[in-house]
């Protein structure tokens, strides 16, 4: 195993760009679906579904790739982490199950709609708090001995894990509120700035607790953040999170129609390089660096060559329909 | 694209779309059985310190097994298609309000089986002698087989007894069996007995589940033969028992393809990687009995509701017939009207 050609820096680039991609692109549908409760009559559902109909199930692709991009690249830390965080995992799954279904269940069995209508909601609401709690357990890290995970199936349970689960249903929720403001008009418009509102302050209050709790709990990630020079080199991070969460606020206040969005992916960006400058380098937190935990060069260097043909396929075809369904989401014409 | 963009995007491209769609279902198809026929009949590898390493990658990709059950399972699911296509197209001529259609899908459909259901018969035979070669232990408890012997019969129907190593209510056809698996009828096929009793699949499950496959593929080829005697004949579409039998057919591609997986997936046991770690070694250490226990019940959960759901959506779907489910203007002012549409509310009114 020479190390002339190290693919553990490529692959760290693009699993970290593939699950940024993911937490941004379903986070938003997510969101759309948790915002979706919240809507009072059957017309503002519909759009508020159709803002999101064509390009969801596209934005779930960055999920199966960062998964398996996980197995296959990273198999040691697939092999502790998925154990590790194996209820919310199958909750996630569970409820995106359902959530999924509902787009088409509930326009082809208007019987049991409003039983539809719920199952995206929740759906929406479940899959978003698990992925958040399977972050929190995640940086909270795992008990782990040898090569193998030896905590109990429910050890993911913590009130760090619940919190990092709430604030990402108000992140996602932000993002969401983001999405209706560049995709609608009118009074869902103006809900969505509402929503918009009051998701920005409660994922603030969880980036300001999760800031404050790790480095309480992790002497290694206070050191990282605390100690001198470091302080000075990673500062810009909290001061430009304050900032783009100012830029947000006065986005939902203004006219902007891609303000907040854009400001949500950015709030995003900042609290995901939070996370990579606490952890770095370890894919099992306090346990195994990136390149313990990769796979032998030769199944690296066999991927690379399926993913670097992909990746660029799946790119194009997302930005086209990304462009094919551009603009807002009108009231249905023939809709009385 | 293919769903919400046929008004938005040239013809051509929703043509592409549509291309793409099947294109990208079979490359993860082709994906997924490398990776299940690896562990089949695994090959290419070398284990260092218990961990398995790539040593070839041709190898592991093309493993011994992976070509015929790539070939087994496409055709195994287009003809699964195929047939729920024909059940549809025997209904609405049935029901004489679709006539014109319903006579268009079963006559294309018909010619598309005649065609996959013989190919069908004949991968699965050719995958069956690779089981022989490859995977001896999985044929002899598919054939329920416990001595190793020459000129065998071909078991029809038995219970099988694992405890004794031996079979009840045998009825079998003599010779048979070496002549079907071996394709010669001096061909010696392994027993049971030749294996470790803790090395042996549970019989009955992989002997019923083959028969079950079998049996209905039989069933399949009997229809398009007496499909294509009918169209020769000119009375392809007025024959009330062949439309019938199309109908009752159509879901059977699917209990087919279920007990297919069973017999290879049952039968290739105590085994994950064939022959070198054991299922009971492949566990996450973590993980209990009662963790299991509670992802399978939400697993039930959640697929009898979804389940029950996506077959009432379905049937309301052929019941409506192609006239009334074909949505003609989908997309209104450039943006998508699924799942709006004028549709819908007629519906929620009535």
């Amino acid at each position: 195993m020479s190390a002339a050609l190290d693919f553990v820096p490529v692959w760290t680039v693009i699993l970290g760009a593939g699950v940024f991609f993911y937490v941004v692109l379903d986070g938003f549908d997510l969101g759309v679906g948790i915002l979706y409760g919240f809507e009072p009559d059957v017309g503002s559902r519909n759009i508020v579904m159709n803002a999101i109909a064509p390009i969801w199930d596209g934005n779930e692709t960055w999920l199966v790739l960062g998964g398996v991009g996980l197995l296959a690249a990273f198999p040691l830390a697939f092999a502790i982490i998925v154990p590790a965080v194996y209820f919310p995992i199958l909750v996630m799954l569970l409820a995106l199950v359902f959530r999924g279904v509902a787009f088409e269940f509930r326009y082809r069995d208007v019987e049991h709609k409003t039983f539809w209508d719920h199952g995206f909601n929740y759906g929406s609401v479940i899959a978003t708090a698990a992925q958040g709690v399977t972050l929190g357990a995640f940086i909270q890290g795992f008990k782990v001995e040898g090569r193998q995970f030896t905590g109990s199936a429910f050890d993911f349970l913590t009130p760090f894990s619940l919190l990092t689960g709430l604030a990402l249903i108000f992140g996602y929720g932000l993002l969401g509120a983001g999405w209706l403001i560049l995709k609608t008009e009118g009074d869902i418009q103006a809900r969505a700035r509402r929503h918009g509102r009051n998701c920005l302050i409660g994922v603030l209050l969880g980036i300001a607790a999760v800031s404050v709790w790790t480095p309480l709990i992790d002497a290694d990630i206070a050191h990282r953040w605390l100690s001198w020079p470091n302080i000075a080199l990673f500062s810009p991070v909290p001061i430009a999170t304050a900032l783009v969460a100012f830029g947000i606020w006065k986005a939902l206040h203004g006219s902007s129609q891609s303000g907040t969005f854009a400001g949500a992916i950015g709030l995003f960006a900042l609290s995901y390089l939070g996370i990579v400058i606490s952890l770095w380098p370890m894919i099992v937190p306090h346990k195994y660096s990136l390149w313990d935990a990769a796979s032998s060069p030769s199944t690296q260097a066999f991927l690379m060559v399926g993913t670097l043909f992909l990746l660029p396929v799946i790119l194009v075809y997302t930005s086209w329909s990304y462009w094919v369904f551009r603009g807002k989401v009108r009231a249905d014409v023939g809709y009385h | 694209m293919l769903l919400f963009g046929r008004k938005l995007v040239p013809r051509w491209a929703h043509f592409v779309a549509a291309l793409m769609v099947a294109l990208g279902t079979l490359f993860s198809t082709f994906w997924i059985l490398a990776a299940n026929s690896w562990m089949q009949t695994p090959a290419g590898y070398e284990i260092i310190d218990g961990r398995f390493f790539p040593t070839d990658w041709l190898a592991i990709i093309f493993s011994p097994s992976f070509p015929y059950r790539l070939a087994h399972t496409v055709v195994g699911f287009y003809a699964t298609t195929g047939f729920v296509v024909l059940g549809v197209a025997a209904y609405l001529i049935r029901r004489r309000d679709f006539i014109a259609e319903g006579r268009v899908m079963l006559s294309m459909t018909l010619w598309l089986l005649s065609v996959l259901v013989p190919l069908q018969i004949f991968l699965g035979d050719q995958h069956g002698l690779n089981t022989l070669e490859y995977q001896p232990a999985k044929l002899a408890a598919i054939e329920a087989h416990w001595d190793t012997a020459r000129r065998v019969p071909l078991i029809l129907f038995a219970i099988p007894d694992q405890k004794n190593a031996t079979n009840h209510f045998v009825i079998k056809v003599p010779l048979f069996g070496s002549l079907i698996l071996a394709h010669s009828l001096d061909g010696e096929i392994k027993g049971l007995k030749d294996f470790p009793a803790q090395d042996r699949a549970p019989v009955a499950i992989p002997f019923f589940a083959f028969r079950i496959m079998v049996g209905i593929g039989l069933l399949m080829l009997g229809l398009v033969m007496a499909g294509g005697w009918l169209r020769f004949r000119g009375r392809l579409f007025d024959s009330p028992w062949f439309l019938h039998a199309c109908l009752g057919m159509a879901p059977l591609g699917f209990v087919a393809v279920l007990a297919g997986w069973t017999t290879t997936e049952v039968g290739r046991q105590p085994w994950t990687v064939y022959g070198l770690l054991r299922t009971a070694d492949s566990v996450s250490p973590s993980l209990t009995g009662a963790d299991v226990l509670i992802s399978l019940l939400g697993y039930m959960a959640v697929y009898l509701i979804i389940f029950p759901a996506g077959i009432f959506v379905m049937m309301r779907l052929v019941r409506k017939g192609p006239a009334a489910t074909d949505v003609s203007d989908p997309v209104e002012s450039g943006r998508p009207r699924q799942p709006i549409t004028v549709q819908l509310q007629s519906e929620s009114e009535a």
